[in-house]
């Protein structure tokens, strides 16, 4: 692999996070919209908005500190950077041997860690109230997180991503050991979670009581806010694409030639569709839990990847 | 002799349900069916005691002397209890309003639970034994909850779960012991039977039979009433009838205990005594820690003779932890005095508590003057329980603490000590909460010839004559209620005094059958 | 004719779906949901013990099977869905230890189930010896849900798991103990059912409620 392919693999990575994550949002939006009868917003609408916010002024509270302006920045970096190690139509990427499958959850973490600081820093009682429940999600999802990932990597016997895409679409069977289906339902809770969807937190509530994402972001506006908003869709379209591609690797590419990545872009377009549908059927027919309940969720899913490495073990 | 000793009760039983719910036919038909159980049970005793081993449906149930043992025992304290309920009945229907249907139900649930127990002592496949020790549980429940009450609704409740749960456990020894029995190359047809098991002993995985055996103790022990798992049998016991006590405390418990046997044969045969035996260390002494405080403190007297119970139980375990010859056979020994013992204090706090309406100890005066028979029995009863000579509770606690004392091995030492101060307390005990019952004047009311503002009770709906509660009636006379005891009584003195050469051979060769041998 | 890596596959999907239901009953505070979950895992035990009958040849298992489905993944369910729906008591509120620690316990329960049963899993070669451990962990999760929930519906459903550990255990380490025991066993199963739900019953009418921890005047 030359680096001249390897570089255009990189922009192309980059310019495919940035470019189709608002879509990918806009997808769920209108799928939801046709379940629930309506028409939906327009399709470019992320786009519109984070234009309107970029020409905005960014209003900053007296009492924040540097925190609060360098978490939009420092965000919108982590999701680049782990862009560069989630395979999304070919698994021959750039940065493969410098970090596998645990750099991008630390990565994921430190934005998060950021976000919740910045909710404080404020002083604002919405935001300490969003960035508390944010870490008590946290606190549950992360070993939740480290435990599922560490089940998939022993069942392909590998923490690098490319390897483990590599060997699971080698051999099917290892995709119906019970570990990777106990690890896949962990990821799926988790990923929920995460990315502050139905029925853990909703994305289009600006209600303070339900409130967990919406609350830490609040005191956002301007080139801040466009910034925070893009991460977070950002987050969610790698959340999404981890998940497709870890548990159905399938048409991911692994030779560097253009008919493979192709197809391989196809059907990294096909399965996102699907995900995006599934999220928002999920949504259609679930309530938001009780905040209360959302511990007991994530415990849940907390067991069941300690079932899953059990498991491993085990059988 | 086998198959008809089991097929009476449970004739007896079929004969119940159909029977008219006239407590005088129920009765007439319970004592006769008693009286064959006894005639049974002796006959086979004799039969094994002459060195025959009977078996039965393919091996399923096969009797040596162990079994023939507490054939015998359950046989004859079943005889006891049945005289004793032709007058607790008669009273509870008369004065307590519970119903003939309620009677008929009483003798029926009766007759299965004899029919469960005979059947797991005989039993000679475990996963048998299992399933009869688990109807125990199904048939004592509503027998426990008999009077409807609050506190009985609640007992029963408890006791099927925690039994159940417990008993459950020890299904999962019993499949392990199957499991390493197949493994050991056993047929797989016959691997639960006993007699299997006890021939492939030696080839048995020993991690394993060391993982099953504490199943296996935990589940009947749970069954037994040993510490920790003994929270169920304070309420159970207490709030029985009172013969349904007696069998709970008097057999049931030994008949897990029975069972707990017949798998430490096994285990002893692979792993040697000392394994089992410490743990039955362990859980005796905690049975005698726990119960200690309780009995001290106590102020009901039937949960003061359930305690007791778990007491016991626990000296049993520190017997057959002691081990060799005298410590083996104190606990037996000390099975036999307990089942006489217990029985007989239970049916008495029976007609305790139909004179005085109360468990209460504090209520309780001066039953020596009001009730000279069943107040003269619980005297000595209890003289005899915390271990007096010459009962014969005192031989076999001599005979357990003596092996525990002299066996030279310093842990046997220490737990004998502690045991010894642990009964001492239990001792005062006893003696401090009996002294106020038995002696003094009874309290004023009781003994008042026309109680003015007590309404007559029992009064038919079509203007029968009232019936007045029977402590109108002043002194007690010697009725069924007190004159099966004497039996009890009597052979309690009898075996402390000078124990019956086939009673002392009997308990010789069941150590040796405990001891692995055939 | 079926391979033996074939066969440990399935059935040791079917053992983790097994033990997922369990933790599922652990996570639901609705009673009926609960039951119904009960309902499914006994069906997947059914469907272990056809599929241990089919691979080895054991033909008993088949009506074991049978068995099971029919006691508890039918009869059973149905009876404590009456008295449930009869009890008017829909959801366990408040278990005494709540619902998130409950299932990190749960949890936990496994992995103690894996230490302890691991000497009996390597004590033979039969090919269903993996997923001994996670049988044993049933019994131990339905002895936790029988301690840490409060209302009697739920205590019974813990005792349910327990036992269908317990039947779990039995198939996978000897395919079953002797026919005429394991009906004994299903025998006694099924009144000691019976006889829950009527004290059930009568616990409600007497107390009001079937919180067991209104049970609670005797002590000491």
């Amino acid at each position: 692999m030359d680096y001249v392919a390897k570089f255009l693999i990189a922009v192309v990575q980059l310019l495919i996070v940035l470019g189709a994550s608002p879509v990918l949002v806009s997808l769920i939006r209108r799928l939801k919209a046709r379940l629930q009868g309506r028409l939906g917003p327009p399709w470019f609408q992320p786009y519109y908005d984070l234009a309107k916010y970029f020409q905005k002024e960014s209003v900053v509270s007296e009492t924040a500190s540097w925190i609060f302006n360098f978490t939009p920045y420092l965000q919108f970096v982590c999701m680049l950077l782990i862009a560069l190690f989630v395979p999304f139509y070919t698994a021959m990427l750039p940065l493969d041997a410098t970090g596998g499958i645990i750099v991008i959850m630390y990565f994921f973490l430190l934005s998060t860690f950021f976000l919740a600081l910045s909710g404080l820093d404020t002083g604002s009682a919405f935001g300490g109230m969003g960035s508390s429940r944010e870490m008590t999600i946290a606190a549950l999802a992360e070993p939740t997180i480290i435990l599922a990932v560490f089940s998939i990597s022993l069942v392909a016997n590998s923490t690098n991503i490319s390897t483990i895409i590599l060997r699971l679409g080698s051999d099917y069977g290892l995709l119906f050991n019970p570990t990777h289906l106990l690890a896949f339902a962990a990821f799926v809770i988790v990923t929920i979670a995460e990315t502050g969807r139905l029925p853990v937190d909703n994305p289009t509530t600006h209600l303070e009581l339900t409130m967990i994402h919406e609350a830490m972001i609040l005191e956002y506006s301007g080139r801040h806010l466009a910034l925070v908003e893009w991460s977070a869709w950002m987050k969610l379209f790698l959340f999404l694409s981890l998940l497709t591609n870890l548990f159905f690797p399938w048409g991911v590419a692994t030779s560097l030639d253009l008919l493979s990545f192709v197809a391989g872009l196809v059907i990294f377009a096909v399965k996102l569709t699907l995900a995006a549908g599934a999220i928002a059927f999920m949504e259609t027919i679930l309530a938001k839990v009780r905040i209360f309940r959302v511990p007991e969720l994530l415990a849940g899913s907390f067991a069941i990847a300690l079932l899953a490495i059990i498991s491993f073990y085990v059988l | 002799m086998l198959l008809l000793l089991l097929s009476i009760p449970l004739l007896l039983a079929l004969i119940i349900w159909f029977l008219p719910a006239s407590l005088r036919v129920l009765q007439l038909a319970h004592v006769v069916g008693a009286t064959l159980l006894l005639t049974a049970g002796i006959g086979l005793f004799v039969q094994t005691y002459g060195g025959a081993v009977p078996t039965a449906l393919n091996e399923l149930l096969r009797v040596d002397l162990l079994s023939g043992l507490f054939v015998l025992l359950i046989t004859l304290i079943a005889w006891i209890v049945g005289l004793y309920t032709i007058h607790y009945l008669m009273v509870e229907h008369q004065e307590h309003g519970v119903s003939l249907r309620g009677g008929r139900q009483f003798y029926f649930l009766l007759n299965v639970f004899i029919f469960a127990m005979l059947t797991a002592v005989t039993a000679n496949n475990v996963g048998l034994m299992w399933v009869a020790v688990e109807g125990t549980t199904l048939a004592t429940t509503f027998l426990i909850s008999f009077h409807g009450t609050r506190a009985a609704l609640e007992s029963s409740w408890k006791y099927v779960l925690i039994s159940s749960v417990g008993i459950a456990l020890a299904l999962i020894g019993t499949i392990l012991f199957y499991f390493v029995n197949v493994q050991a190359g056993s047929e797989a047809e016959h691997a639960l039977n006993w007699t299997s098991l006890r021939s492939a002993a030696t080839s048995l995985n020993p991690e394993i039979v060391r993982m099953a055996f504490v199943f296996i103790l935990v589940g009947y022990g749970t069954k037994m009433g040993l510490a920790p798992m003994h929270t169920w049998l304070p309420d159970a016991h207490s709030e029985a009838p009172a013969p349904i006590s007696g069998l709970l405390s008097g057999v049931l418990l030994n008949v897990a205990l029975y069972a707990l046997l017949r798998f430490k044969i096994i285990a002893d045969l692979r792993l040697g005594g000392a394994y089992t035996g410490n743990l039955l260390l362990g859980m005796g002494l905690l049975s005698l820690l726990v119960s200690a405080p309780l009995i001290l403190n106590q102020t009901n007297f039937k949960r003061l003779l359930a305690y007791s119970s778990v007491e016991h139980m626990g000296l049993i375990c520190l017997g057959l932890g002691f081990g060799g010859v005298f410590g083996t056979f104190g606990a037996l020994f000390h099975v036999l005095n307990h089942a006489l013992n217990k029985s007989m204090l239970f049916m008495l706090s029976g007609n305790i508590l139909q004179r005085y309406q109360s468990t209460r100890i504090p209520a309780i005066q001066g039953l020596l003057g009001l009730m000279p028979w069943t107040g003269a029995l619980w005297l000595l009863g209890i003289l005899g329980l915390i271990g007096l000579p010459p009962f014969a509770i005192f031989a076999s606690e001599f005979a357990i603490f003596r092996a525990g004392l002299t066996g030279g091995s310093a842990l046997h030492l220490v737990v004998g000590i502690v045991g010894l101060i642990l009964l001492s307390v239990i001792f005062a005990g006893f003696v401090a909460h009996n002294s106020p019952m038995v002696y003094g004047d009874p309290p004023e009311v009781m003994l008042a010839k026309d109680p003015p503002d007590v309404p007559p009770t029992g009064v038919g709906e079509n203007d029968d004559p009232p019936v007045y509660p029977l402590w109108h009636t002043l002194r007690e006379k010697l009725t069924w209620a007190t004159a099966p005891l004497l039996l009890n009584l009597g052979l309690l003195l009898i075996m402390g005094i000078v124990l019956p050469p086939f009673l002392r051979e009997t308990l010789q060769r069941v150590v040796l059958l405990l001891g692995g041998g055939s | 004719m079926l391979t033996s890596d074939g066969f440990i596959r399935i059935l040791n999907l079917l053992s983790v779906g097994v033990l997922v239901t369990g933790m599922l009953i652990l996570w639901r505070r609705s009673l009926l949901s609960a039951v119904q979950i009960f309902g499914v895992q006994s069906l997947l035990l059914a469907l272990m013990a056809v599929w241990i009958a089919f691979y080895t040849g054991a033909a008993h298992l088949y009506l074991i099977a049978f068995l099971v489905a029919a006691i508890k993944a039918v009869a059973i369910p149905v009876l404590l869905s009456r008295i449930i729906r009869r009890l008017d008591v829909y959801t366990e509120i408040e278990p005494y230890i709540g619902v998130a620690t409950s299932l990190l316990v749960g949890a936990g329960l496994v992995v103690v189930a894996y230490f302890v049963m691991q000497p009996v899993a390597d004590a033979t070669n039969l090919p269903t010896h993996n997923a001994l451990p996670l049988a044993f962990a049933m019994v131990l999760l339905g002895l936790f849900i029988t301690v840490s929930r409060k209302k009697a519906v739920t205590q019974i459903l813990g005792f349910l798991v327990l036992e269908n550990g317990i039947f779990m255990l039995a198939v996978l380490a000897t395919y079953g103990v002797p026919t005429i025991v394991e009906i004994g066993v299903f025998l006694d199963l099924f009144v000691g059912i019976l006889i829950m739900e009527v004290l059930v019953y009568r616990i409600n009418q007497t107390f009001e409620s079937v919180d067991t921890h209104v049970l609670d005047e005797l002590r000491g």
